[in-house]
């Protein structure tokens, strides 16, 4: 029988590392998608984004996983997981900054279509849901789906709904949605397949910025529900002198 | 400065570079040239730097207008290009003049066609990278495809005009490939299933994957975090049907990976076009080792080409099927050393015909032919190590 092909599992910082072809590493750090298990990633990602070693192409950091694609004529894959962990091991703690986004958010109507059928279909009202939904930060796990798109959690039990049967061909941008235990907000006009439930008129990513949104995974967000005038002052602050989330002070 | 204006944008054109690589940790899509060899290679023809963005056409339909005459490449695809009526082989640099018009009318071999101009195409950069992003509308031409009207502008007025015999593309119907990464979470018997079917490239596909159809693979039940997405990835979805994902395909997702195409064999499935069959072959990781190590020093061979014709070692019967009944190479494939290419059968059991290298390889017989020993059966052109003897 075919089986992956392990490089090892005997490295103290990871689980194991795979092949994903031969132009790329998949590092497992846990099984189940927790805090714990996600700081190791990112941990990793960090020393990587900070090493720059060349002929590493890309990685991706995820809830329990880092993949790592290189270029095969740089890099053997063994030397490869040699070097990194060379990295991970000699480079001191980089710490996780766990900074907090308040996220303006216009919950329901044409700004949150789905918000209506999500609270029917959990057994709440429109108002308990946004009441659950803006109670506690959640933490960013990773980026990706779309370019920014913050995958953050996780949702209490009682705002779990699996996505949506048919995708949206269309998103718009700056909708905040809910999938699973799972929520996120659509930097740009992209399709998609979670429930949204509201809109923030603040802009997530910027492409001449680098890095191009404020966050980073180990951040976390903060949805406050704000009033259909509040969102309109905001859009018209964007228009004139930009606009940009605000870090939250958690002392 | 050489100007080209768009005159029909065809089924798709759009300005491609390497991809826009080193962001995928923010979300951000590679895309770049879906068949990065050729691309290279066009570049290579005018002397450009590796990385210049060029003009990615796919299938056929697109016209452009000369509006400042100068030097035009072309590689990958035979897509009938032609200036002015006259036809215009991949792997040649054209002087082309003002009121000229460049067509690709006819596809015959391959899907993507790559037309460089000197110094690159002029086009601001997004992430330092010229790539276009049509999920992400940007990069390249204001992020999306060309349209009638764009013009496009070369960086320098200067190059060279280098040409070769070499085939600039390697289109094959055969990808290689390496156990997934996630076999594991497959029915037993999944894997062996993708190595012994064949399947059909299927008009839902972009360039963020290509979709197969054929007979559906075991697929796995669960539900797991979504994680990162290596290009190549050859995914089950629910459904059993294939998704081979390429280099538009978002950097997360939550499919597990059955088997990764090898890195060499990219530019292949950037070749592939809806309606094409495709088959999947297991190599070892020395194995895609060696073929990108080879592929990677392909590039700028102007001289030296051989073709060696491979002869019937007796009388036999020509099958282009392989013991699972899956097709074996057409004419115009790559193959690589040791690839099956034909059987003959003969005194009751079959007689292999494999590749002695790599090359392009052209069929000379039929299926089911009765031919007699010392017939040709097969032309190999190149080869890494194929240099005249």
């Amino acid at each position: 029988m075919a089986r992956p092909i392990v490089l090892t599992s005997h490295l103290p910082w990871c689980d194991w590392v795979r092949l994903a072809g031969d132009a790329a590493l998949l590092f497992s750090f846990g099984e189940t998608p927790d805090e714990r298990v996600n700081q190791q990633v990112l941990k990793v990602a960090r020393v990587l984004a900070r090493a720059a070693i060349p002929g590493v192409v890309s990685w991706v950091p995820a809830y329990t996983t880092l993949l790592v694609e290189f270029d095969p004529a740089a890099w053997h894959p063994a030397t490869l997981v040699d070097a990194l962990s060379g990295y991970v091991e000699t480079s001191g703690e980089i710490a996780e900054r766990g900074w907090t986004w308040e996220v303006p958010v216009l919950y329901g109507g044409s700004h949150g279509p789905d918000l209506s059928e999500v609270a029917q279909r959990l057994g709440l009202s429109p108002e308990e849901v946004i009441a659950q939904h803006s109670a506690q930060p959640y933490r960013i796990f990773c980026l990706g789906f779309a370019p920014g798109f913050p995958l953050a959690g996780l949702l209490p039990p009682s705002l779990r709904l699996p996505r949506r049967e048919t995708p949206r061909t269309q998103v718009y941008p700056g909708a905040v949605a809910i999938a699973g235990a799972q929520t996120g907000i659509y930097p740009i006009r992209t399709p998609g397949g979670w429930h949204l439930i509201g809109e923030t008129p603040v802009p997530l990513f910027d492409w001449s910025a680098s890095p191009p949104t404020v966050y980073e995974p180990g951040d976390r967000l903060w949805f406050r529900p704000i009033a259909k005038e509040a969102f309109d002052a905001l859009q018209r602050a964007r228009e004139n002198d930009g606009l940009t989330l605000r870090r939250v002070s958690m002392e | 400065m050489t100007t080209l204006y768009v005159a029909r944008s065809g089924i798709l054109a759009t300005v491609q570079d390497a991809g826009r690589w080193g962001y995928a940790q923010w979300g951000v899509m590679v895309n770049g040239a879906m068949d990065d060899y050729a691309r290279r290679w066009a570049n290579w023809l005018l002397g450009n730097a590796d990385n210049a963005a060029v003009i990615e056409v796919t299938a056929v339909g697109t016209e452009f207008l000369v509006r400042d005459g100068g030097l035009l490449a072309l590689a990958g695809a035979d897509l009938g290009a032609t200036v002015d009526e006259e036809p215009w082989q991949p792997g040649n640099v054209r002087v082309v003049k003002e009121g000229q018009r460049i067509r690709f009318s006819r596809r015959r071999h391959g899907l993507r066609a790559y037309l460089a101009m000197p110094g690159g195409i002029d086009v601001p950069r997004v992430l330092a990278s010229a790539a276009t992003d049509l999920t992400a509308q940007i990069g390249g031409m204001g992020g999306r495809r060309l349209e009638p009207g764009d013009t496009l502008r070369s960086a320098d007025s200067e190059g060279l005009q280098r040409a070769t015999k070499w085939p600039t593309m390697r289109r094959s119907h055969i990808l290689r490939v390496l156990p997934g990464v996630r076999i594991d979470r497959f029915p037993p018997g999944a894997f062996a299933q993708l190595l012994t079917r064949v399947f059909w490239v299927g008009p839902q596909s972009n360039s963020v994957g290509l979709r197969l159809s054929g007979e559906s693979i075991a697929s796995p039940r669960g539900d797991w975090p979504s994680e990162g997405m290596a290009i190549g990835s050859v995914e089950c979805p629910p459904g059993g049907q294939l998704l081979l994902l390429l280099k538009g395909r978002g950097s997360l997702g939550g499919y597990p990976a059955l088997a990764h195409v090898i890195r060499a064999d990219w530019p292949a499935m950037g070749q592939l076009a809806p309606g094409d069959w495709v088959a999947f072959d297991a190599v070892t990781v020395d194995e895609a080792y060696q073929a990108w190590q080879a592929q990677e020093m392909s590039i700028g061979i102007e001289e030296n080409i051989a073709v060696m014709p491979l002869a019937a070692p007796l009388a036999g019967i020509v099958d282009v099927h392989d013991e699972y009944g899956r097709r074996l190479p057409e004419s115009g494939d790559w193959v690589y050393a040791g690839q099956l290419l034909l059987r003959l059968y003969a005194l009751g059991s079959y007689v292999e015909i494999r590749a002695p290298h790599d090359g392009e390889i052209r069929i000379l017989v039929e299926p089911g032919m009765l031919v007699e020993g010392n017939t040709p059966l097969v032309e190999l052109k190149g080869g890494f190590d194929g240099k005249a003897n």
